[in-house]
């Protein structure tokens, strides 16, 4: 064990290593390019062309009008320079719409959206563009889980999380509770 | 300054505390948080238009893979390797059947085909062209090495500054120190009390991860949860 965590830490740093070696040639290149549309080095435009992926049979909120593979999230972050916020490059995607646009569900924007259950109450902030969520912030997390959910586990000596450490290490939890916030933002972009 | 977005089907907390603007600060969060984006862009199971889904779609042909595929696949058949298949990123079949197979925020359920003899011995990954090659129809799980991945990027994005935490629903990163004790004071969640914590660890620089079965419980099955042993599913 001991001796395989050197080959782990090598591992991890040279996956790192190589992404960062690739986005140094692509900014470099950007910095010169006024639209960028190169991706050297990451090699992701390789993608982009590949099998085209049929609707979804499923009934998607989002995208199940929107087969072509090219308007999904990927192209966007191509026109992003590193220095840019996530939201101030609006004239790169402007040039991009995808036939999808012509049954567009969702106008583009960001909106707020509340949502609550029995832990507290949720707002949101969603980014929508051409039918796709870019960016979700939890803009208000007054979420307090205070209770707790099982009350069978004898006293241990416990620690309140709160008062007594920094932040806290656990099982990966899911977004389940913030799904009513989204859709309340949702349903102010929906078109019609 | 502390910031949450939603990725990966969880939440992501970063806090950042600096002398630097507040403009520098919010600037590489933003890199921050795109780094979780390019990261499930690339390697989500759950978006048919993922790169890892698009190229799960050819058999028996060699795909380009770009690095924010390639890297995580690459170290997970290290692991897979390393374990003899205990752990198997070519579980993602297994998971879909077992109730894993719905898309956060959208509701989209997945239903992929997977050979169910599927391995990790299935996948060849040329190291030299960058490509990906499956022998059977299957569904790559990366579940257990993209959220680290991103975490390691996302912190390489923050690392200029003084202190902060890359916290990705529960698995974290603390950079720095913070004022009282030159450390980062981290609980360990009660598996079963959300509020508690079974026990503390000081570090610094360094990060923790922790799994259990008390998250990501299947929505189909009663009882079933997120960490499968492929020798008996």
């Amino acid at each position: 064990m001991a001796k395989m965590k050197k080959k782990w830490i090598v591992l991890c740093s040279a996956a790192i290593g190589v992404i960062y070696a690739s986005e140094y040639v692509a900014s470099n290149f950007q910095a010169y390019l006024p639209q960028p549309r190169t991706r050297v080095g990451t090699d992701m435009q390789a993608s982009g062309s590949l099998y085209p992926i049929g609707p979804t049979s499923t009934e998607g909120l989002l995208n199940a009008g929107n087969p072509i593979p090219s308007s999904s999230a990927l192209p966007e972050k191509n026109g992003e320079s590193p220095n840019a916020a996530a939201n101030a490059t609006p004239s790169a995607d402007a040039p991009a719409k995808s036939p999808g646009s012509v049954n567009k569900r969702y106008n583009d924007g960001t909106y707020t959206g509340i949502g609550s259950n029995r832990r507290g109450s949720i707002q949101v902030a969603v980014t929508v563009k051409r039918d796709k969520i870019t960016d979700v912030e939890i803009s208000d997390f007054a979420m307090h889980y205070s209770e707790s959910d099982v009350v069978d586990l004898p006293d241990q000596v416990l620690h309140k999380q709160s008062s007594q450490v920094d932040n806290v290490s656990g099982a990966t939890y899911s977004t389940q509770a913030f799904e009513d916030a989204v859709a309340d933002a949702l349903a102010q972009a929906k078109i019609g | 300054m502390r910031r949450t977005k939603l990725y990966m089907d969880t939440v992501i907390d970063i806090q950042l505390e600096t002398e630097r603007s507040k403009a520098e600060a919010e600037t590489a969060i933003e890199r921050a948080f795109a780094a979780f984006r390019k990261v499930e862009d690339a390697c989500s199971r759950f978006h048919p238009d993922s790169e890892l889904m698009r190229a799960c779609c050819q058999i028996g042909v060699s795909v380009p893979i770009g690095s924010y595929l390639f890297e995580p696949l690459k170290f997970s058949l290290e692991l897979a390797d390393w374990t003899s298949g205990i752990f198997d990123p070519t579980v993602g079949g297994t998971m879909e059947k077992l109730g894993f197979n719905r898309r956060y925020l959208t509701g989209e359920m997945a239903d992929n085909p997977s050979d169910s003899s599927v391995s990790f011995r299935d996948i060849e990954l040329d190291a030299h062209n960058r490509t990906l090659l499956l022998r059977k129809p299957m569904v790559i799980d990366l579940g257990a090495v993209a959220k680290g991945f991103a975490i390691d990027l996302a912190a390489r994005e923050l690392r200029q500054f003084e202190r902060f935490i890359v916290n990705a629903g529960g698995d974290l990163i603390a950079g720095g120190a913070d004022e009282r004790n030159n450390v980062w004071n981290i609980g360990i969640r009660h598996p079963k009390r959300r509020d508690e914590s079974v026990q503390t660890v000081n570090i610094s620089n360094e990060a923790i991860c922790t799994s259990g079965s008390y998250e990501r419980r299947s929505a189909a099955f009663g009882g079933v949860h997120h960490i499968v042993d492929p020798r008996t599913t």
